[in-house]
């Protein structure tokens, strides 16, 4: 009998209902583990900094994940935690999560701390992830600002200089001009000489010689027509020759006019090398803004590259549009491949964080303090959320005098064109420490005021970033205190005694070619003080560099202008000779000329 | 070595006696999927389920795997491109993406990966010649080979393992 043929095996049943309670078995002992793990290699790679998570639980009933102390590394300092928290707690929109999408309706924070030492360092970014190769390019960006640093050669070096002719632009000039010369007076002599005026000149002294005495009477009809076409021949080529002294006279005055600009260029380049020998002596600058830039330029710079590292890796991963996302796939054995994201407007986003609230009250430095913050609207889709995400957060911390915090982020990526702006505000707060780079000195500003404003509009950026302090104090290397240089002693007399202490920066323009300023209330002390103290020094060490010029340069210019001279002078007696050559044998000839023609019309002779 | 012996068994007893040729075919073509698609994917949950609550071989599900696991290594440049050519540059297929990839449970099959929408799409449109070709491939080996394999010596110790009895759980009826 044949046996009947069945579409399901269902004695399999069983063994399958154990493989997937085997499988839900294994997510619950081992969920939370693999979603901290995913989280932080996500997160890590994603932020280009090291992310570590203490203890992650996942809430399935209640779609909530309590994350216990949350650190963030510095991605510029590798000892420090940017951010580190107490328990993060986030309730998810289950909804969001059918589509396999996170969507934060609820973010608290029970307690968070800024800047703490790291007690390992933290690992640096992988080398292909887009948040390293972001990081590597902003470094790159920030190299771009040469901030001068202050030159601080001491002032017995000033005395020396030591300077190769063939460095100076005045002499390779004068060589250039003098070779000029040379080619115009050969060249002219030589085109003088081609004219070849001898002959003709001396067949006309030769006609008029033969013509002498000689009247028509004597000639005859015929002898007096004869000579008077010689004459009228000869006339002819003499003004062919005296037109081509007229034109050799033209191009010799061109080439003159050529040499004395070169005279004027050699005058010129002079003040360059007096501007260059300058540069070797490497004299400290007295411009304030130089000064500025010179002494805060880089601590300023660390500021702005922070924030432009931040607001890049914000684009990147908030962008803008509705256009489909396409970003490398999971890491596996398979190839990666690529992940496309379809956003769609009225739909959940791939990420949301709704609202993400701090609310925390302490006592602490002898008072009541306060910090609150809140988070809205980040999400990586922002054109499908349709509303900007934004941060404002605000503390105060202490007592009698109390340190205030204000923070202030808005990130609109819903158009096409980004902007993104945001604004902190330290007052009473402790500013960090910071050493004046080329200068054995650090400057520790005390509890001041620090104000970070940056506004980036597509790639416009306009960022300001000060600190101003009544109570900075300053310090010096104890080991180099004995062998300070004269201008390092003296920027140290003008700081130490200095305790307020204002400093603006300010970058501005494209983001690819940014205008970059610094400005304090020290720099115009200290150019003064250097004036005052190396002025004299200064001038007599321009001195020495000009005369230093002058003896390498005067005897060749002065060359230069005897051989100009003695060449125009050439080419004018030369065309002066060959005309007045040229004119005189004319004017006999024309006399012959009117003295055989006086009786030529009577005769019937041809004028 | 126990999940070796166990293949071999299963491997062995696939081509010499558990089912009918068709039925080890649809084995071979579901387990397919698993070998040639990225593994840890929702769709290979389903296959797999369909492989043991289905009345095909369960051996030839394995096999199928085993076979189409190296070839699915090296056609992933292949899935790759194909895979982007339907999700990047096939505008009429946006809007079907638009709304997959927005609705729920679908985005877990991870059918927005180049390389898993590629692949799978390439499983399916090889479903039925890999059913036929290893149909009649099956029938060729049992008609000349099979016979010869099974009175091995080691054929006899393979299959006398008492692991043997866990795969005939999955034995076709």
């Amino acid at each position: 009998m044949k046996k009947s043929f069945r579409i399901f095996r269902w004695k399999a049943i069983a063994p399958l209902l154990l493989f997937f309670v085997l499988l839900a078995l294994f997510w619950v002992i081992f969920g939370d583990r693999l979603i901290e793990d995913t989280t932080e290699e996500a997160s890590t790679d994603l932020l280009g900094t090291e992310v570590d998570i203490a203890g992650l639980n996942l809430h399935e009933t209640s779609a909530r994940i309590d994350i216990s102390r949350l650190q963030i590394a510095d991605p510029f300092d590798r000892n420090r935690n940017l951010v580190e928290t107490g328990a993060l707690i986030l309730d998810l929109d289950p909804a969001a999560l059918l589509e396999k999408k996170l969507v934060i309706d609820q973010l608290r924070v029970t307690d968070l701390t800024f800047a703490t030492r790291r007690e390992t360092p933290a690992r640096p970014a992988s080398g292909n992830g887009y948040a390293a190769t972001m990081l590597r390019s902003v470094r790159q960006w920030s190299a771009q600002f040469r901030v001068p640093i202050l030159k601080l050669t001491p002032i017995d070096t000033i005395r020396q200089l030591v300077l190769d002719p063939s460095q100076l632009s005045t002499v390779r000039e004068v060589q250039a001009v003098l070779t000029t010369a040379d080619s115009l007076k050969n060249g002219f002599a030589r085109d003088l000489a081609a004219l070849n005026i001898r002959p003709t000149i001396d067949s006309a002294r030769s006609l008029v010689e033969r013509l002498a005495g000689a009247t028509p009477a004597r000639l005859g009809l015929a002898g007096t027509r004869d000579a008077v076409q010689s004459i009228r021949r000869t006339l002819q080529d003499i003004q062919v020759t005296r037109d081509r002294i007229d034109q050799l006279d033209q191009a010799g005055k061109a080439g003159i006019l050529l040499l004395r600009d070169g005279v004027v260029a050699a005058d010129q380049a002079r003040q360059k090398d007096y501007a260059f020998a300058r540069s070797l002596l490497k004299l400290p600058s007295f411009a304030a803004p130089d000064i500025g830039s010179a002494l805060f330029g880089p601590v300023s710079i660390e500021r702005f590259q922070q924030a432009v590292y931040w607001a890049e890796l914000a684009r990147k991963y908030l962008p803008p549009g509705l256009q489909p996302q396409a970003r490398t796939g999971p890491k596996r054995l398979r190839m990666d491949g690529v992940t496309v994201a379809f956003p769609r407007t009225q739909e959940f986003p791939a990420f949301l964080l709704r609202q993400g609230d701090l609310d925390v009250s302490f006592d602490a430095f002898g008072g009541k303090n306060s910090l609150a913050a809140s988070v809205t609207g980040v999400t990586s889709e922002p054109s499908v959320y349709g509303r900007p995400a934004m941060l404002n957060s605000r503390a105060t911390i202490g007592g009698g005098n109390p340190m205030r915090l204000d923070v202030n982020a808005v990130l609109n990526h819903v158009g096409k064109i980004p902007v993104d702006s945001a604004l902190a505000n330290l007052r009473g707060v402790p500013l960090p420490a910071f050493a004046i780079p080329g200068l054995p000195f650090r400057v520790d500003p005390g509890a001041g005021t620090s104000e970070l404003m940056f506004a980036l509009h597509g790639d416009q950026v306009a960022a300001r970033w000060s600190i101003s302090s009544t109570g900075a104090r300053w310090q010096i290397d104890s080991s180099k205190v004995t062998n300070l240089g004269t201008v390092e002693g003296l920027v140290w007399r003008v700081v130490s005694g200095l305790q307020l202490l204002d400093v603006t920066a300010e970058l501005s323009g494209s983001l690819r070619a940014p205008r970059f300023s610094v400005h304090s209330n020290i720099d115009a002390a200290i150019a003064a003080r250097i004036q005052a103290v190396l002025g004299e020094e200064v001038q007599k060490a321009e001195a020495k560099v000009k005369a230093e010029v002058d003896r390498l340069v005067a005897a060749r210019v002065t060359e230069l202008r005897a051989q100009v001279t003695g060449v125009t002078a050439d080419v004018n007696t030369r065309v002066t000779n060959a005309r007045q050559e040229v004119d005189g044998v004319k004017a006999q000839l024309e006399s012959r000329l009117k003295s055989l023609t006086g009786l030529g019309g009577v005769l019937g002779l041809p004028h | 070595m126990l999940a070796i012996l166990k293949l071999l068994q299963s491997l062995f007893k696939t081509l010499h006696s558990d089912g009918s040729p068709s039925q080890v075919a649809a084995g071979v073509a579901l387990g397919a999927c698993l070998g040639l698609t990225p593994l840890l994917n929702l769709h290979n949950l389903v296959v797999f389920a369909l492989i043991v609550i289905l009345n095909v071989s369960f051996g030839g599900g394995m096999l199928g795997w085993a076979i189409f696991t190296p070839i699915g290594f090296l056609l992933d440049p292949l899935f790759d491109r194909l895979g982007h050519l339907l999700l990047l540059d096939s505008p009429a297929l946006r809007p079907l993406w638009l709304t997959w990839f927005n609705s729920p449970w679908v985005p877990y099959t991870n059918f927005n990966n180049t390389v898993v929408l590629g692949s799978f799409v390439s499983w399916v449109l090889l479903f039925v010649p890999i059913l036929f070709l290893s149909r009649w491939a099956l029938i060729r080996y049992r008609a000349t080979l099979g016979e010869r394999v099974r009175q091995s010596r080691f054929y006899q110790v393979v299959t006398a393992s008492r692991a043997y009895n866990v795969y005939r759980w999955f034995r076709p009826e």
